[in-house]
């Protein structure tokens, strides 16, 4: 290490400190716990019993809920995190545009992220949601013409229940937006009056500066949003009672460790499947940084 | 600068015996006890007057009271077993029950009783029974809750020229009214519906049809759901109320309801009968202009009658260190004081039968209450095992969902059932 680079690292750790003194003395604990328990069969009462491998074969070779809670998970996350990604993207873009009064239509835009997405707005979402008189339906039924009666049934439906959590997901584009817009903004002006001298258009300056210039902020909302919707949990506890239906078909993995540790007492088997869902955001995130070639950081050489 | 940091060194000494005489003076006020429970503030308002008579009965015992929501009590309590922290009562009901009696944490009773000659046989046996095990008994029951309570709108009755229905009434019957009752506007949209349950359920229907979960409730050894005909019968009676007779309110016109309960659809007038418990009696009691009664659930097929059923009472925790304290407690707040008091606001019928048939059965609605009387004959309680609300919710409850939403009869949602129940025998260790 030279000792720019070592001075960097010191400056890097020293920002980092009060994240590492918290996960350290205040998250360390509880995982170290829970990866031993994952071993155990625990009821809270009853004394720790070691049981080896066996909740992990029970989650692998014996547990439907839990192949299922894992394509639910998985089937969201594949569905929100692009979809809001390329809206937020294009939110941004259009509160880039020099407007009277664009403070305001980026005010409104946000607003919806201010609220969160907490148990009010799970609720709020619940209420459109439905199927009788909710005003998605109400909606769609006055655009389309289809009569009420025959729009989707969205939480009550099998079918309908993950897309509604993906639209639900939607209500928080504004944070993706705030974000992309510090980015678009970071952009030197300099290179589009370049691409504009090379004689580049409006679509050709996007696909070639914009989108370049964007990429590392792109990359760290795709770390971020799939992490977040790995771990969706208050909405679909609100909207379902807790219990991840109809008929299963909104079981996503927080709630389903949630229900075995905290509902049916199963600790161990609970620990097991936060580490495995560890694991998987883990991998998630390492295979996005192997493949991150695409990410262009300006002022930094590629090695 | 020194000095003035022996002060402040003196102050905080100071402040720390201060703080040690203050516990010293309270223990010395006799022994503490603590008592946790749930419930809604008129609820609870029974309870801290009932605290305070006995306080003023006991002087030597100071009492503290622990609210905890109901959808966390077990885990909160498990846990404060486990921290040691727990209290010293606790009130305890038919389902939650299990939690704590199959985890060890209950003190049993004999001994107190014995020694006091309580006389168990002023409560419902019924009642009494759900609390003992092998003849040791836990709880000392407060109240109970048969799940046969047919709330019904007297203003939809009449508008469709119906008589109101009678304690003797059939399944049959039931379905006959429930076509008649449910009323559409001009686009055939439904404007009310003949009959809701407070929340989806089908014990009802299961124990009213002879059908079961479990091959021995208090000792079971494997789940008969899925293989019990009269289980299925039961199943399907309540598919078809929603997917045949079409007059029950299906499952997406229920969902997302946000703060309204099925409660208040039926005093707003969307549904003419409502399933639940006793309990809703005093918020109907609110609703102005609005006539009601409640008439029992109607027989099922051979006249067989069975239901599912709430009920709660008063529990020792084992690791209580003043067991004796609690026991006076536990005596005091299950009397002949707390159930009379309970009586009078509606709220639950009480488990004392003295009690259910004076105070309880006043002039006020609803005038057929009385049939509870007789109801809790026909009472069922759930399975004493660990994984019983994990196989009812997450187990049953997602199969059935399909059935309830027409994508699945109830025939094969028993097939889909029969491997998963036989791999998830009940645990009672």
């Amino acid at each position: 290490m030279t000792s720019a680079e070592q001075k960097e690292a010191i400056s890097a750790f020293i920002f980092l400190s009060p994240f590492l003194v918290w996960m350290v003395f205040l998250m360390g604990g509880p995982i170290l716990a829970a990866f031993f328990l994952s071993f155990c069969k625990w009821d809270i009462l009853t004394p720790i019993q070691f049981v080896g491998l066996d909740n992990y074969k029970e989650m692998f070779f014996n547990d439907p809920r839990f192949w299922k809670a894992l394509f639910n998970t998985a089937y969201f996350t594949f569905l929100s995190v692009p979809i809001g990604m390329v809206l937020s993207i294009v939110v941004a873009l259009l509160m880039n545009q020099r407007v009277k009064g664009i403070g305001i239509y980026r005010t409104l835009f946000y607003l919806p992220s201010v609220v969160g997405a907490g148990v009010a707005v799970a609720v709020l979402w619940k209420w459109i949601f439905n199927a009788d008189s909710g005003l998605l339906n109400y909606m769609l039924s006055l655009l389309t013409g289809i009569p009420i009666a025959d729009c989707p049934k969205w939480l009550a439906s099998e079918t309908w229940s993950k897309p509604a959590l993906v639209i639900m997901s939607l209500w928080g584009v504004g944070g993706g937006m705030i974000i992309y817009l510090a980015g678009l903004q970071g952009i030197p002006s300099t290179l589009y009056e370049a691409a504009e001298i090379d004689g580049a258009n409006r679509w050709q300056q996007f696909w070639t500066v914009t989108l370049p210039g964007l990429s590392p902020v792109i990359f760290f909302q795709l770390i971020i949003s799939i992490v977040a919707s790995f771990q969706i949990f208050t909405q679909v506890d609100v909207m379902t009672d807790g219990l991840g239906g109809p008929a299963d078909s909104t079981l996503v993995m927080v709630l389903y460790i949630y229900q075995k540790a905290f509902k049916y007492y199963q600790m161990g088997y609970a620990s097991a499947l936060s580490w495995i869902l560890f694991i998987a955001i883990l991998l998630a995130t390492w295979l996005q940084f192997k493949y991150s070639k695409w990410v262009y950081y300006e002022g930094e050489l590629r090695k | 600068m020194k000095n003035l940091r022996l002060v402040m060194v003196g102050l905080v000494c100071l402040s720390f015996l201060s703080v040690l005489s203050l516990s010293g003076c309270s223990k010395s006020g006799g022994t503490k006890i603590k008592i946790s429970s749930w419930g809604s503030p008129e609820e609870n308002q029974i309870l801290v007057n009932l605290l305070n008579d006995f306080q003023k009965l006991h002087p030597d015992i100071q009492v503290e009271l622990e609210r905890v929501p109901y959808d966390q009590y077990s885990t909160k309590l498990l846990t404060e077993v486990a921290g040691g922290l727990a209290p010293d009562v606790i009130f305890t009901e038919v389902g939650n029950f299990a939690d704590f009696y199959l985890r060890g944490a209950l003190e049993p009773l004999n001994p107190y009783i014995q020694a006091d000659h309580i006389d168990l046989s002023a409560y419902y046996p019924q009642v009494v029974d759900r609390f003992t095990v092998d003849g040791q008994t836990y709880v000392i029951p407060r109240d109970t809750a048969p799940i046969c309570v047919v709330y019904y709108s007297k203003a939809a009755f009449d508008e469709a020229g119906l008589p109101y229905p009678t304690d003797d009434w059939t399944y049959e019957d039931f379905v006959a009214v429930g076509k008649k009752l449910v009323k559409k506007d001009a686009k055939g949209n439904v404007t009310r519906w003949g009959f809701v349950d407070d929340w989806p359920m089908v014990e009802p229907w299961v124990y009213d049809f002879g059908g079961s979960y479990v091959d021995n409730v208090k000792h079971p050894t494997k789940w008969t759901f899925a293989t019990d005909p009269n289980t299925l019968q039961g199943v399907q009676f309540r598919d078809d109320l929603i997917n045949k007779y079409k007059f029950m309110m299906p499952p997406s016109s229920l969902s997302a309801m946000g703060g309204m309960g099925t409660g208040d659809m039926f005093t707003n007038g969307t549904v003419a009968m409502f399933l639940s418990g006793i309990w809703k009696t005093p918020t109907f009691r609110l609703a102005k202009d609005f006539k009601w009664d409640v008439v029992m659930l109607p027989k099922g097929p051979g006249s067989i009658r069975g239901f599912g059923t709430g009920g709660s009472g008063y529990g020792i925790l084992k690791t209580s260190t003043h067991k004796k304290e609690a026991w006076e407690l536990v005596k005091y707040i299950s009397g002949d004081e707390g159930e009379k008091m309970l009586a009078q606001t509606g709220l639950a019928q009480p488990a004392l039968m003295k009690e259910a048939e004076t105070t309880f059965l006043d002039n006020q609605d609803p005038r057929n209450k009385k049939m509870l009387l007789d109801a809790v004959k026909y009472v069922k309680y759930p399975p004493l095992c660990k994984n019983w609300s994990e196989v009812n919710l997450s187990l049953i409850g997602p199969e059935l969902e399909k059935v309830w939403n027409g994508s699945e009869s109830a025939t094969e949602a028993m097939e889909h059932l029969k491997p998963v129940l036989e791999q998830n025998a009940p645990q009672t260790q």
